[in-house]
């Protein structure tokens, strides 16, 4: 009897975030001051552009975006794609998703993170979640061990994950009609199709429209919001904390009242601090 | 406490003459309005008993004389721990006019367990593997002040597929696995609050059922056990009902449970609508312009607009009867209440059983009337609307209307559009779906991840809408559907269409070779249970 497959795209499926979230946490660790600046900079500037590239061809995208990793080093992005996991894409993990790829293990789907994010971002999500097999984006390293900026083929984007699906199965005595893909973008309608059951996880506009049309299930997981309804509530919490000490405390003089605002206003700003942790 | 009032059945039986009024017949979220051959008998309901007074009375009554064991107020005891269950949005068909019975018959337990020192109080939507109620529906069914209390910590959904809060109470002598929640198993007394609608409803099926999983499910919701239930609306001749009382027996020896069974009438269209109730021979002038503005209105509503309008129409209902106590005590006088409202004495089978199809049924309440819920329905839920001999005979054919539209709601029935789309035209053989696909489908993570985080049926529920029509499968000689929009969707189904009630009658005739075959109309909703004799 043919075995099945469980595939998952990465960001914004298994975890909240995109791609360019991962180069941003290189680009603010580089140790250089105006290293930094300068990539953070030109990142905030191609930004529009970069968006009206990827709103055409994810596979374009991904070019132009991994462009911005040229000069970085092997070793360096080894590393830091272990600490980007644990200081950041760990609590970005939907907790639904965890549940969900449990009973996929169950289910005996033989389980594949697929995905246009670097393997040395993707690896760690990977080991943690206990999924088997990575296929993920590879940068080309220069002789001198320096990022080219330039994507080792095949690129994993649209239309190269359902290929790369095809032959693998093939290869691997996968029955497609009755394996599952999560996908998160429209960009990843080409790897669903592949599939006799295709998933869509908080999908964008395009994706959910042809969801709907062509029946697929829709998951709403809520990790993220949870999060950021938290870090609400905790800033509310101080808030409150803030104004019962200035009803209290700094109704009869001035200067205690001038206290009890400044109270209120460091409240608010700490809970603000807090809402910022958790959408991160 | 039950009502006493029987009103008379004389007038439930009509045979049409030639000078018989066209007839109406509900088709999805509209009505067709056809005239039949001479010599059709049409069954309407019985009109509505008279519902009781005072219903806080009557509970407080029931409560205090309970059935088979000592009054609620000895049983419990200060500190000790109970799980209220409660019967989900699937009943009453419509849900109800606000205060909802379980309202009315939670508020008058909680005020008597907090009078006997009793906090320790969780309430659980009993809902199997039916889709979770929102928020908005919950606090609609239990009231503001249940709800300010209870929710969100302390009333909430079943969760069949929360494996740490699902324990194995036993099993039955057959092996049967009876796996409830733990809330319930764990209490020191679990009272279940019920809406009988139908004689299905209630009994072993309250805490049996509504508190169990797939794996107890798979005792009686398969094919086999359907195929032999012959009616489910006659718990005697129902082997459904059978394997539901013996995982009963099961938890009548593990857990505590006071039952609170309520009976309703049949006024399910009341005020502007009592019209459809009617025998159309009887229709005053006001009720001609009614049902005409009525229709005009629709015909011009798009069907969703249609579709609200009709959801958005609560039932009049009025309680005829609440009985306490133990279940097996108690569910047999609900019954016969049951029965004195829905019954009707019928002679003799029809060849030709005609039915409209309406906008909805226990699984589609705030959401779409999909083609395999009109399956269900009609050969399940419809065909069997009787007691005794079925009331279409072996091998006769079952004409249905219905718009029959490929539509689904995508949040409430992921697994039904693949199983339609998918399973279906591959197979219709209920057994080689079972074995093939169920556990496929009852094990999905994404339809589990819907199921427990959404508001989806489980997985494996359209298999049991399709079950559930096992019986009336195997029965029928054929099924037409009448105003079918969507051919292919039929053809999925293996029915017949026609356009309209006449040439689908001419086509039953044909398919029987018989030009004289006798006709039913059963004139419903609201609810008629026929008695039949041969």
């Amino acid at each position: 009897m043919p075995r099945t497959a469980a595939f998952y795209d990465l960001d914004g499926t298994l975890l909240h975030g995109s791609v360019v979230d991962h180069y941003l946490y290189f680009a603010k660790t580089d140790p250089l001051l105006p290293e930094r600046v300068r990539r953070l900079a030109l990142t905030v500037l191609k930004a529009p552009y970069l968006r009206y590239v990827d709103s055409l061809d994810r596979r374009r995208f991904n070019e132009e975006f991994y462009r911005s990793y040229r000069g970085l080093s092997e070793d360096r992005l080894a590393i830091l794609g272990e600490a980007l996991f644990e200081k950041v894409l760990k609590r970005k993990i939907y907790t639904g998703m965890q549940e969900l790829l449990e009973n996929d293990r169950k289910a005996g789907h033989t389980q594949v993170l697929l995905t246009g994010a670097l393997d040395f971002v993707a690896q760690p999500v990977a080991r943690h979640l206990g999924i088997g097999k990575v296929v993920a984006s590879v940068l080309e390293y220069g002789p001198n061990g320096l990022a080219t900026g330039v994507l080792r083929p095949p690129i994993m984007a649209g239309p190269e994950k359902a290929a790369w699906m095809r032959e693998w199965a093939k290869a691997n005595d996968i029955d497609l009609s009755w394996s599952v893909a999560y996908a998160d973008d429209a960009a990843d309608l080409p790897m669903l199709s592949m599939v006799g059951r295709p998933v869509a996880v908080n999908p964008d506009a395009r994706l959910l429209a042809t969801a709907r049309s062509h029946g697929w299930p829709v998951l709403h997981i809520e990790a993220t919001r949870s999060l950021t309804r938290e870090a609400a509530r905790e800033a509310l919490e101080r808030g409150k904390e803030g104004a019962r000490w200035l009803r209290d405390q700094g109704q009869r003089s001035a200067p205690r009242a001038m206290e009890g605002t400044l109270g209120v206003l460091n409240g608010l700003t700490s809970g603000l601090s807090a809402l910022l942790r958790g959408e991160d | 406490m039950s009502a006493t009032v029987i009103p008379n059945r004389d007038k439930c039986v009509v045979t049409l003459d030639r000078s018989s009024a066209p007839r109406i017949v509900h088709y999805g979220e509209n009505f067709l309005r056809e005239r039949f051959p001479e010599g059709t008998r049409v069954i309407y309901p019985p009109p509505p008993l008279d519902p009781l007074p005072n219903v806080k009375q009557a509970i407080r009554h029931a409560l205090a004389h309970p059935e088979g064991c000592d009054p609620l107020f000895a049983l419990v005891k200060p500190g000790m721990k109970v799980t209220i269950g409660i019967d989900d949005i699937s009943l009453p068909l419509p849900p109800m006019r606000t205060p909802d019975v379980r309202q009315e018959i939670l508020e008058v337990v909680v005020d008597l367990l907090h009078d006997y020192g009793v906090d320790d109080i969780t309430m659980i939507v009993a809902l199997s593997l039916h889709r979770r109620m929102t928020d908005g529906e919950i606090r609609r069914m239990v009231g503001p002040r249940i709800w300010r209390e209870f929710a969100p910590d302390r009333l909430f959904n079943h969760d069949a597929e929360d494996s740490e809060n699902m324990v194995k109470v036993g099993e039955t002598e057959v092996g049967e696995q009876v796996v409830l929640n733990r809330h319930a198993v764990e209490a020191d007394l679990v009272i279940y609050v019920n809406v009988n609608l139908v004689p299905m409803d209630g009994g072993h099926k309250s805490v049996g059922v509504g508190f169990c999983g797939y794996e107890t499910l798979q005792a009686h919701h398969n094919p086999e056990t359907l195929a032999k239930s012959m009616s489910f609306m006659d718990p005697e001749a129902s082997e459904l009902a059978t394997r539901v009382d013996r995982i009963g027996k099961i938890v009548q020896e593990h857990l505590n449970v006071f039952t609170i069974e309520t009976t309703l009438n049949n006024d399910m269209y009341g005020g502007q609508l009592s019209f459809l109730t009617k025998n159309e021979d009887d229709w005053t002038g006001t009720d001609e312009l009614a049902f005409k503005s009525l229709k005009w209105t629709l015909d011009k509503l798009p069907h969703a607009a249609r579709r609200a309008f009709f959801h958005k129409i609560p039932a009049e209902y009025g309680v005829t009867g609440v009985v306490a106590g133990r279940t097996e005590a108690v569910h047999p006088k609900t019954l016969e209440a049951c029965f004195r409202q829905y019954s009707v004495p019928v002679e003799g089978q029809a060849d030709i059983l005609v039915t409209g199809i309406p906008f909805l049924c226990p699984y589609n309440v705030n959401s779409i009337m999909n083609p395999l819920l009109v399956h269900c329905t009609a050969l399940g839920y419809f065909f069997n609307m009787y007691r005794g001999d079925p009331l279409l005979r072996k091998n006769g054919v079952m004409i249905i209307a219905h718009p029959l539209r490929d539509e689904w709601h995508p949040d409430h029935h992921p697994s039904y559009i693949e199983f339609f789309h998918r399973l279906l035209p591959e197979t219709r053989d209920s057994h080689k779906l079972s074995h093939k696909y169920e556990q496929k489908f009852a094990n999905d993570p994404a339809y589990v991840q819907m199921y427990r985080y959404g508001n989806a049926f489980h997985g494996v529920h359209p298999f049991y809408m399709w079950y559930w029509g096992e019986a009336g499968k195997l029965h029928c000689g054929k099924v037409i559907c009448v105003g079918a929009t969507n051919q292919r969707v039929a053809e999925i189904l293996g029915w017949d269409t026609a356009p309209s009630i006449d040439e689908a009658i001419g086509m039953a005739r044909a398919h029987l070779a018989d030009p004289d075959a006798s006709i039913t109309l059963l004139h419903h909703p609201p609810i008629v249970i026929p008695d039949v004799s041969k």
